[in-house]
C-alpha cells in the first residue's frame, strides 16, 4: 500500500505539483438496522480508496479511484488543476507546516472487528426488547449500528508520511409512541472514535432507553408552548447546538467571510456581564477528536470566542494562509470520496460560576429545553433547534414537560442576552452535514437568556 | 454486463435466490468559491450491491470492484446463514413490463471538463455587483443502472444530468442577508444559467430591504424549494407504505379519505419528462411508474418497495432505493408532482412569501408537526414582493394540506419536487 502511494506522490512530484497529497482509505465497516426486532440489513464491507488532491498554478483538482488506479489519478488531479488555474485571477496558496511523520496507533479494549457480529446483534435485540418492555405506547422500534476500523495515510510530496488507525462504534434509536390518535417519536444517538465496543459498557441499554423512553411519554402527555419569546434556561445538549450550528459554522474560516462574523475578530460579540468562552478542542470521549488533520496539521484548541470577544477561526492551510490566522487542524473530510474542507470536532462554552437554582431563580414563566431534534443555522446566524425534552418553568421551578415546539433566533443577538452559565459542563455527541457528513460532539453548561432573545414557535 | 454466472455460482453456493444491482457513476464537478473557480473533481464510481437468500434468511453484501464479485457473493451466503430467518420473506421481484422511457442526452456525455470549468465560471461573471458570489458549482453526471435476478429480471439503463448552483450573499448595515440559491438540475444539455443567477440575485436584493414579521394567523405562499423540504419530513415519510405497516404513519386506514384540500392532486411520477428521478426501473429493478399519492384532495395511494408491499398485501409502486453507506432497501419518493391551479397566487393585500426553511428536519414525521424558520422569508404587499424578513410558521402538515387557499398556474420544478408555488394559512411567529 505505502509503495502505491509513494510512487504517485513521486509521479505528482515529476509532473511538477505545486502540492501533491495522497490520502487512502482501508476501513472494515459494519452496518446493523434492527426494525422492529427483525434484522432489515446487515452489511459488512471494506472501504479501500484513494483520494487525490493537487494543487498547481494556484488551484486545486481532486481526483477520488481506487487504489489500483493512482498512477492515472494523480495524472487526471493534475490536468484538472491545471486547467481550473487558467480561469483564476487570483493564485491559492498554503500556509507552511512542518512535515510529519508518524504512526498513530489506538489501542482498543475491544476492537469492533474481533466483535462477533453475533454479540453485536445481541446487544440491539436486547435493547428493542427492553424498548418494548417500557411502556405499551411504544409501538415502532427502529435501532441502527454503526462501526468501522483500518487505518488513514497520508502522504504529500513535502515529506508528511502520516498513518492513523481510526475507529468509529455509533448507535441510534428511533422510537415511535402512539396514544389513541396522536403519534410521536424521540431520537437517541451516541458514539465514540476513542474507544471500540467497550464504549457501550458504559452506555448500559437500561439507560437508553430509559432517556428515550422518557422524551417519548413526554412528547405524547406534554403540553403545547406559547409562542414568541421567553425568558429561559438551556440545558448543554441545546447549547451545544447553538454553539455548534449558530456560532462554530460562522467561525469556519471558509464560511465567515459571508457571514454575521465577518470582519468582527478582536470585537464584543457577547454579553460583557458575565464572561462568555466558547472553543473547539479536544475532549474526553469527544466525537470529533483525532490528532492530525486531513492535511497532517496537529489539531489545536481554538478559542473562537473569549471573554465575550471573537477571537479566532478554524482553518486549514489555505483558509490559514488568505486570512492570517493561525492552522488549527480543522481539515476534515468524510472518506476517500470526498476532498477536505473546514469542520468543527468538539465546539462548546466554557463552563461559568452559577449554581444550578441561580439560574432558574425568579423566572415567573419560562422554559428549560433540555434536549433537542435535529437543528440548523444560516450564515446570518438565524438558528432552529427543534426541542424534543423541554419544560415550562413557574416561579424558578421547573414544571410541566412541553411537547412539538422548536427555537430560534439569531444567534448574534442571542449572545447578548445571556444571563447565567452554570457550573456544570456536559456534551452530546452527533453528526454535521456539511456537504459530508462528520462526527462531532458540542456541549456546554446550562445557559440562561433574558426575554428577547429566543423566540419559540 | 455478463452476470449469469454469478447466479449461477450464488446457486451452488446454496442461497435459494441471489440479486445483484450495479450502480455506476461518472462526475465533473466544478466548484467555485468566493468568484474563483477553486476546485475541479472527477469521480468514478462503481457500487455492486448483492442480496442473497438462503432459506428465507437474507444477506446482504458490498463491492466496489467488479474483480471481487464472488467473494462478495460468498459473504452474502454467509451473512444470509448468519442471519434469523424472515418470516416475511416471499420472494425477489418478478419480471414486469417497462415503459419505454430514458433520459440520457450524448450532449452531456460528451462534456469536457473545460466546458464545465466554463459553466462555472459564467456564473461567477453574471453576478451582479455588489453581491458576493459565495460559492457556486457547476456539474456534469453520467449514471448507469444494471439489475438482474434469479426471478428473471434482466435490466439495464443510463441517465444524464448537469446542474448549476450559485449561492448568493449581500451585505447589510446589520450583517449579512441570508444566503439566497439559484439552482436547476437537467437531464438535457440546456440549463439556463442567467436565470439560476437572476432569481438567487434578486432575492438578495430584496432581503437587503428587511421588513418587519407580524405573528398571527397569516397568507403564506411557499416556494417548492421549501416545499419539497418540509414535506420530505413530514407528509412524504409517512406516505411510504413500511411505515404504515409499521403504524408509524397518520395515514394508516385513511385510503379513500378526503383528508386534504380538494384543491389538492400530487403524483410520484418517476415517467415526467426531464425530472431529476425520472428512470426506467427502480433500485431493485422494479418498472417505474407514476402513482396517485392524492386526487382532489382524496389519499390514494401509499408508496412501496417490494418487500414491503408483499407484507402490506400490495404491488411495488417501483420505488425501492438502496442507500450506498447503509447497503439497505429503502422506499424513496421519486418526483413528486403537484398539478397546477388557476389562480394569481399573489393576489393578497398582505402576507408572506417563503423560499427556504431552516430545520424542517427537526419536524415529527409521525405526527406531522412542524415548527421551522423562514429564511429566505420575504414581505408581500398589495400583491408585490417588498423586501426580506425572517419568522417562524409552526403546525401540522395535515392542517396546511387541508388549508390551502391557491395553487399558482406554473410548475416550478425543485430537486425532488415539481410544484407550482402554494398558498396557504398558517400560523406566524415574528423574530
Amino acid at each position: 500500500m505505502e509503495d502505491a502511494i509513494k510512487k504517485g506522490i513521486e509521479l505528482g512530484e515529476k509532473l511538477n505539483s505545486d502540492y501533491c497529497e495522497i490520502r487512502v482509505e482501508n476501513i472494515d465497516l459494519t452496518y446493523i438496522s434492527l426494525i422492529d426486532g427483525r434484522i432489515n440489513t446487515l452489511n459488512q464491507r471494506t472501504e479501500l480508496g484513494a483520494a487525490i488532491r493537487i494543487l498547481k498554478d494556484g488551484a486545486w483538482g481532486f481526483v477520488s479511484c481506487n487504489i489500483e488506479d493512482i498512477e492515472k489519478g494523480v495524472k487526471d488531479a493534475f490536468s484538472l488543476a491545471k486547467n481550473s488555474a487558467k480561469r483564476r485571477k487570483s493564485k491559492i496558496e498554503l500556509a507552511e507546516v512542518k512535515p510529519v511523520q508518524e504512526n498513530v496507533i489506538k489501542k482498543l479494549e475491544k476492537p469492533p472487528k474481533i466483535v462477533p457480529v453475533g454479540t453485536k446483534i445481541e446487544r440491539m435485540i436486547d435493547l428493542y426488547n427492553k424498548f418494548k418492555k417500557y411502556d405499551p405506547r411504544i409501538k415502532a422500534v427502529s435501532i441502527s449500528y454503526r462501526d468501522g476500523e483500518g487505518k488513514r495515510y497520508l502522504f504529500t510530496n513535502e515529506g508528511t508520511e502520516l498513518i492513523q488507525d481510526v475507529c468509529h462504534v455509533w448507535n441510534y434509536c428511533w422510537i415511535t409512541g402512539k396514544k389513541n390518535q396522536l403519534l410521536t417519536s424521540a431520537r437517541d444517538e451516541i458514539g465514540s472514535v476513542s474507544r471500540g465496543f467497550e464504549y457501550f459498557d458504559g452506555e448500559p441499554n437500561e439507560e437508553i432507553v430509559k432517556r428515550t423512553g422518557k422524551r417519548v411519554m413526554m412528547q405524547l402527555e406534554g403540553k403545547e408552548v406559547g409562542k414568541g419569546s421567553f425568558e429561559c434556561v438551556l440545558g448543554p445538549r441545546v447549547v451545544g447546538v447553538l454553539a455548534h450550528e449558530a456560532l462554530g459554522h460562522l467561525s469556519e474560516a471558509d464560511l465567515t467571510v459571508n457571514s454575521s462574523f465577518d470582519g468582527k475578530i478582536g470585537e464584543i460579540v457577547a454579553t460583557e456581564d458575565i464572561k462568555i468562552n466558547m472553543v473547539d478542542d479536544i475532549v474526553p470521549d469527544g466525537f470529533g477528536n483525532y490528532k492530525y488533520d486531513e492535511e497532517g496539521v496537529k489539531v489545536k484548541k481554538v478559542e473562537i470566542i473569549k471573554n465575550s470577544v471573537l477571537a479566532g477561526l478554524l482553518t486549514n492551510r489555505e483558509y490559514a494562509k488568505k486570512t492570517e490566522m493561525p492552522l488549527t487542524g480543522s481539515a476534515r473530510a468524510e472518506d476517500w470520496r470526498s476532498s477536505p474542507i473546514i469542520r468543527m470536532r468538539n465546539t462548546y462554552f466554557e463552563k461559568g460560576d452559577f449554581e444550578e437554582e441561580e439560574l432558574f431563580e425568579g423566572i415567573k414563566h419560562g422554559y428549560y429545553c433540555v434536549d433537542f431534534r435535529g437543528g440548523q443555522a444560516e450564515l446570518n446566524s438565524s438558528f432552529q433547534v427543534g426541542i424534543q425534552e423541554g419544560y415550562e418553568i413557574i416561579n424558578g421551578e421547573i414544571g410541566d414537560p412541553i411537547k412539538n415546539t422548536s427555537i430560534s433566533g439569531m444567534a448574534i443577538e442571542a449572545l447578548k442576552y445571556i444571563t447565567g452559565t452554570g457550573k456544570k459542563l456536559s456534551f452530546e455527541n452527533g453528526r454535521c452535514g456539511k456537504g459530508q457528513e462528520a462526527f462531532v460532539s458540542s456541549g456546554g453548561p446550562k445557559m440562561r437568556f433574558k426575554k428577547g432573545a429566543i423566540v419559540f414557535g | 454486463m455478463e452476470l449469469s454466472k454469478t447466479l449461477k455460482y450464488g446457486e451452488k453456493l446454496g442461497l435459494d435466490e441471489l440479486e445483484i444491482f450495479v450502480h455506476i457513476t461518472d462526475v465533473i464537478d466544478v466548484e467555485g468559491e468566493l468568484g474563483e473557480i477553486s476546485k475541479t473533481n472527477k469521480a468514478k464510481e462503481t457500487d455492486i450491491f448483492v442480496r442473497g437468500i438462503a432459506d428465507k434468511r437474507v444477506g446482504f453484501g458490498f463491492t466496489n470492484d467488479m474483480r471481487f464479485l464472488n467473494d462478495t457473493v460468498k459473504k452474502v451466503y454467509s451473512s444470509a446463514r448468519a442471519n434469523k430467518k424472515d418470516k416475511n420473506w416471499q420472494d425477489l421481484p418478478e419480471v414486469r413490463k417497462y415503459h419505454d422511457i430514458e433520459e440520457y442526452d450524448p450532449e452531456i456525455e460528451k462534456m469536457s471538463v473545460e466546458e464545465v470549468i466554463d459553466t462555472c465560471q459564467e456564473i461567477i461573471d453574471l453576478t451582479p455587483e455588489g453581491i458576493t458570489p459565495a460559492f457556486c458549482d457547476a456539474r456534469r453526471e453520467i449514471g448507469e443502472k444494471y439489475c438482474i435476478n434469479t426471478n428473471g429480471i434482466e435490466i439495464s439503463e443510463r441517465g444524464t444530468w448537469t446542474a448549476a448552483y450559485s449561492y448568493l450573499v449581500g451585505k447589510t448595515d446589520a450583517g449579512v442577508t441570508p444566503g439566497c440559491l439559484g439552482i436547476e438540475i437537467m437531464r438535457r444539455k440546456n440549463l439556463n444559467l442567467e436565470k439560476i443567477v437572476s432569481s438567487a440575485a434578486d432575492d438578495v436584493k430584496l432581503s437587503k430591504n428587511l421588513k418587519k414579521a407580524e405573528s398571527g394567523l397569516k397568507d403564506v405562499i411557499i416556494h417548492p424549494y421549501a416545499l419539497e423540504d418540509l414535506l420530505c419530513y413530514t407528509l412524504l415519510t409517512s406516505i411510504l407504505g413500511e411505515n404504515v405497516v409499521r403504524g408509524k404513519s397518520f395515514l394508516k386506514g385513511k385510503i379513500g379519505s378526503h383528508i386534504f384540500s380538494e384543491k389538492l392532486t400530487m403524483t410520484d411520477d418517476p415517467l415526467y419528462k426531464n425530472g431529476v428521478s425520472t428512470m426506467k426501473f427502480d433500485f431493485e429493478g422494479v418498472p417505474a411508474k407514476k402513482t396517485f399519492l392524492i386526487q382532489d384532495g382524496v389519499l390514494k395511494n401509499f408508496l412501496w418497495n417490494d418487500y414491503w408491499a408483499k407484507i402490506g398485501g400490495e404491488r411495488s409502486t417501483g420505488n425501492a432505493y438502496r442507500n450506498i453507506l447503509k447497503g439497505t432497501v429503502e422506499t424513496k419518493p421519486t418526483n413528486i408532482v403537484i398539478e397546477e391551479g388557476s389562480d394569481n397566487i399573489f393576489d393578497i393585500r398582505e402576507g408572506y412569501y417563503v423560499k427556504g426553511f431552516q430545520g424542517a428536519h427537526s419536524s415529527n414525521p409521525e405526527s406531522g408537526e412542524f415548527s421551522v424558520v423562514c429564511n429566505p422569508g420575504f414581505k408581500v404587499e398589495n400583491g408585490e414582493i417588498t423586501g426580506g424578513c425572517v419568522f417562524m410558521i409552526s403546525g401540522n402538515i395535515y392542517d396546511l394540506l387541508k388549508n390551502i387557499e391557491d395553487i399558482g398556474r406554473e410548475k416550478i420544478t425543485g430537486t425532488n419536487i415539481i410544484s407550482p408555488l402554494i398558498r396557504f394559512k398558517v400560523h406566524t411567529a415574528a423574530k
